[in-house]
C-alpha cells in the first residue's frame, strides 16, 4: 500500500524539476510551449491522484477494508461471490458516498474559480454570494417552522421524500437568492465590488432568518436543523448521485467556455473589453451557473464549508492561474480535498462519524493560517 | 489623404450619465503616424481612447476603420484591430499570483479559440522580447516594478497584433531611461508595422520629441491638432494648461513651463 503513494509522489518531483530546467535551455518559443505542456501534465497528474484517493475512501471506515477486499467487491459488482458484509458495505454506502463526495467537491471548487474569476478576489466563493445562507436558510423553513406549522410531520421528514421536500426548498430558495442578487448587481452595472457586496448584504438577511429559527425550534428541530447545516456527505445515495451528476455536467460543460474571458478580466474590465469579451455577459452568465451548480450540491448534501475556497487557491499554487488549467485543476484538487476530508471525518474518532464540514472547516482554517503566515514567501510554486 | 486613413472618427459625442465629457471630436490618422494626446487632467483624452477602443460607447458619431464602420464589425473582430493599453497605476488591478507570459498570453484572446498554436508561442515570445521582458518571463507580475510592469502590459498588447495601438499615459511612471526606451519602441512599431498609434502624454517635451502629429485638447474638445511645432506654441500651452510657457528652439523647440497662470484655476 505504501509503494503505491510513492510512485505518485515521484512523478510529481520529477515534473516540478522539469519546470526548473527549462529556464536554462534558453530563449525561444519551445520554452513556451514546454512552459504550458508542463501545466498539462500537471493536470494529468492531478486527475490521476484521484485514483488512490478513490480507492483509499472505499477501503477507509469503521469497517476497514483491504485494497484487494475493496477490487474484488468493485469487480463484483452483482454480488455474485460471496463477500458477505463487505459487499454491502462497498456497493450500498462507500460508492455512492465517495462518488458524490468526488463530485461534490468538484462542482464546489471549480465553482469556487469561476466566483473568484468574475470578482477578481481570491477571498470570494459561491459562499460570498450568500448561497449557503440562503440554502440553509430554505432548509430551516421545512425543518423547523414546516414542523412549527405542522404542515410536515417528524415522521415524514426522516423519510426519503422529507429529504426531497427540504433539499428542493432550500434549492429554491437559492435559486430566488440568486435572481434576486443579479438584479441588484444589475442595478449596480455588474462591477466586481457589487456582486461581493450584494452577497453579504443578503447573507446577513438570512443569518437573522436562521436566528429567529433556531431561536423558535424546538429541541428536536433544533437538533436536525443544526445537523442539516454542518454539511454531510453521508446523505448521498445512488438516487441523489444523479443529482449531482447534472450539477457537475453543467459546470464541466460550460466552463471551459469561459476560460479565456475569465482571462481578460483578470486585467480588468477595460483590457477585457478591448479584447472584445463583454464583462457584463460574463459575470452575469458566470454568476447564474455556479451559483445553481453550488445551490444543487448543497441542497443534497448541505453547506459545505471551504472547499470552494481552498481548492481553487491549491490548484492555482500548482497549475498558475491561467483559467484553461486552473479550471480542471480545481475540479481535481476539489474533488480530492472533500474525500480525503470524508475519509478523516471517517475514521478520526472511529466508530464514530464526523459530519464532513467540520473536517473541512478545520482544514480550512488550518490552511488559511498557514497560507496568511508565508504571505512574503513566494506563493506560487516554481 | 481619406481615402488612406486607417482610422476616421467623425462628430463623436461621449456622455458620463448626462455629462458631456467629449463632443464633436473629429480626426484621422494614417497608417504609420505617431500621435500624442495631450491635454490637462480630464480633459477628456483618457474618454478618447476608450471611446475608440470601444470599452465606452459614443452617443453620437461615426468611428471608420478602413473606410469600414467599426459598427459592422463584431467585438472579436474590433479586438483584432484596436489594442488598448491602460495607464498603468491601473495595472495594480491584478489581485493572483500570474506570470509574466501567461499575461502576455492574454493578448492572444481575440486570435485563439482554446489552445494556443505553435504561431501563437512565437508570437507571444516575441512581444516579448520587444518589450524587454523575456528575460523575467517566468517571474510573477505581482513581484515586478511598476516600470517592468508596464513593459508586461505593452507585450500584452502586442502580442494581440492591432493594427491601431490605443496608450493611455503609457510611460507616466516610468523612469527618464525607460520613458524614452518606451517611446523610442512605439515609434519604431509604429512605423515598421505601419501602426496607427495614439499616446496620451503628460510630457509636453516627449510629444514634441517623438510625435508625428499632436492633438491638444481642451474641455472635451479638440483645441488644436497638427504636426508638434504647429500646435505646441507657448499661446496654445498657456491656453488649454493655465500655465505660462516659453518655447527655447535650441535647434529642436522645447517647451519651458516658468509658473502658473495665476487668475485661471488650476
Amino acid at each position: 500500500m505504501k509503494s503505491l503513494y510513492s510512485v505518485p509522489i515521484t512523478i510529481f518531483g520529477v515534473l516540478l524539476n522539469m519546470g526548473q530546467s527549462y529556464m536554462r535551455i534558453g530563449s525561444s518559443s519551445a520554452v513556451l510551449k514546454q512552459f504550458f505542456f508542463k501545466r498539462f501534465l500537471l493536470l494529468l497528474f492531478l486527475f490521476s491522484l484521484l485514483i488512490p484517493v478513490f480507492f483509499l475512501s472505499i477501503a477507509s471506515g469503521a469497517y476497514s477494508l483491504s485494497l484487494g477486499d475493496v477490487i474484488r467487491c468493485l469487480l463484483d459488482p452483482r454480488g455474485e461471490n460471496p463477500s458477505g458484509i463487505a459487499h454491502t458495505i462497498v456497493w450500498f454506502y462507500r460508492v455512492p458516498r465517495t462518488i458524490g463526495a468526488l463530485i461534490a467537491g468538484a462542482v464546489l471548487a471549480v465553482a469556487g474559480a469561476l466566483i473568484q474569476g468574475i470578482t477578481r478576489n481570491p477571498l470570494a466563493s459561491p459562499f460570498t454570494l450568500g448561497i449557503s445562507s440562503a440554502a440553509s436558510f430554505g432548509a430551516g423553513l421545512v425543518i423547523v417552522l414546516g414542523l412549527k406549522l405542522a404542515l410536515v410531520s417528524r415522521e415524514f421528514l426522516v423519510t426519503s421524500s422529507g429529504y426531497v421536500v427540504v433539499a428542493l426548498t432550500a434549492w429554491t430558495i437559492c435559486f430566488l437568492h440568486t435572481l434576486l442578487i443579479l438584479m441588484l448587481v444589475y442595478v449596480k452595472g455588474f462591477s466586481p465590488e457589487s456582486i461581493v457586496l450584494a452577497g453579504i448584504a443578503m447573507t446577513y438577511v438570512y443569518s437573522a432568518g436562521i436566528t429567529f429559527l433556531q431561536y423558535f425550534a424546538g429541541e428536536y428541530q433544533l437538533r436536525e436543523y443544526v445537523y442539516w447545516i454542518m454539511g454531510d456527505i453521508t446523505r448521498v445515495d445512488w438516487g441523489r448521485l444523479w443529482v449531482l451528476v447534472a450539477a457537475l455536467l453543467v459546470t464541466a460543460v460550460s466552463a471551459p467556455f469561459f476560460a479565456w474571458s475569465l482571462n481578460t478580466l483578470a486585467l480588468g474590465d477595460d483590457v477585457a473589453k478591448s479584447l472584445g469579451v463583454d464583462p457584463r455577459r460574463v459575470r452575469f452568465a458566470i454568476a447564474l451557473i455556479a451559483s445553481i451548480a453550488t445551490a444543487t450540491v448543497i441542497s443534497v448534501t448541505g453547506p459545505i464549508a471551504f472547499v470552494c475556497l481552498m481548492a481553487p487557491h491549491i490548484a492555482r499554487l500548482i497549475t498558475g492561474s491561467d483559467n484553461r488549467y486552473l479550471l480542471p485543476a480545481s475540479i481535481a484538487v476539489g474533488a480530492a480535498i472533500l474525500t480525503l476530508s470524508d475519509v478523516v471525518a471517517r475514521i478520526a474518532l472511529k466508530p464514530v462519524e464526523l459530519p464532513v464540514g467540520a473536517v473541512t472547516s478545520a482544514l480550512g482554517a488550518a490552511f488559511f493560517i498557514s497560507l496568511y503566515m508565508g504571505r512574503r514567501r513566494q506563493v506560487v510554486m516554481e | 489623404m481619406s481615402n488612406t486613413a486607417r482610422l476616421r472618427i467623425l462628430g463623436i459625442d461621449v456622455y458620463y450619465d448626462g455629462y458631456r465629457a467629449l463632443s464633436n471630436v473629429e480626426f484621422e490618422a494614417c497608417p504609420g503616424e505617431l500621435i500624442a494626446l495631450l491635454g490637462p487632467n480630464g480633459s477628456g483624452k483618457t474618454t478618447f481612447l476608450k471611446t475608440i477602443a470601444r470599452v465606452l460607447k459614443p452617443r453620437k458619431g461615426v468611428i471608420y476603420i478602413d473606410s469600414r464602420k467599426a459598427d459592422e464589425l463584431n467585438d472579436n473582430e474590433y479586438a483584432k484591430i484596436i489594442g488598448f493599453l491602460p495607464p498603468s497605476d491601473t495595472s495594480a488591478i491584478i489581485r493572483v499570483p500570474i506570470k509574466v507570459v501567461e499575461v502576455v498570453a492574454i493578448g492572444r484572446k481575440p486570435h485563439v479559440t482554446w489552445s494556443l498554436t505553435k504561431a501563437d508561442l512565437e508570437k507571444i515570445w516575441s512581444a516579448m522580447r520587444i518589450a524587454r521582458v523575456d528575460v523575467f518571463a517566468f517571474r510573477d507580475v505581482n513581484e515586478l516594478s511598476s516600470g517592468e510592469r508596464q513593459r508586461v502590459m505593452l507585450a500584452r498588447v502586442l502580442a494581440q497584433e492591432p493594427e491601431v495601438l490605443l496608450l493611455d499615459e503609457p510611460v507616466s511612471h516610468l523612469d527618464p531611461r525607460y520613458q524614452v526606451f518606451m517611446l523610442k519602441l512605439i515609434r519604431s512599431l509604429t512605423k515598421d508595422r505601419k501602426l496607427v498609434t495614439i499616446a496620451s502624454l503628460h510630457d509636453i517635451n516627449l510629444a514634441l520629441r517623438f510625435s508625428d502629429k499632436v492633438i491638444l485638447m481642451k474641455n472635451g474638445r479638440v483645441f488644436a491638432m497638427g504636426t508638434p511645432e504647429e500646435v505646441i506654441t507657448a499661446e496654445n500651452i498657456s491656453e488649454v494648461y493655465g500655465v505660462k510657457a516659453v518655447v527655447i528652439r535650441n535647434p529642436h523647440p522645447v517647451v519651458l513651463i516658468e509658473d502658473v497662470i495665476e487668475d485661471e484655476p488650476p
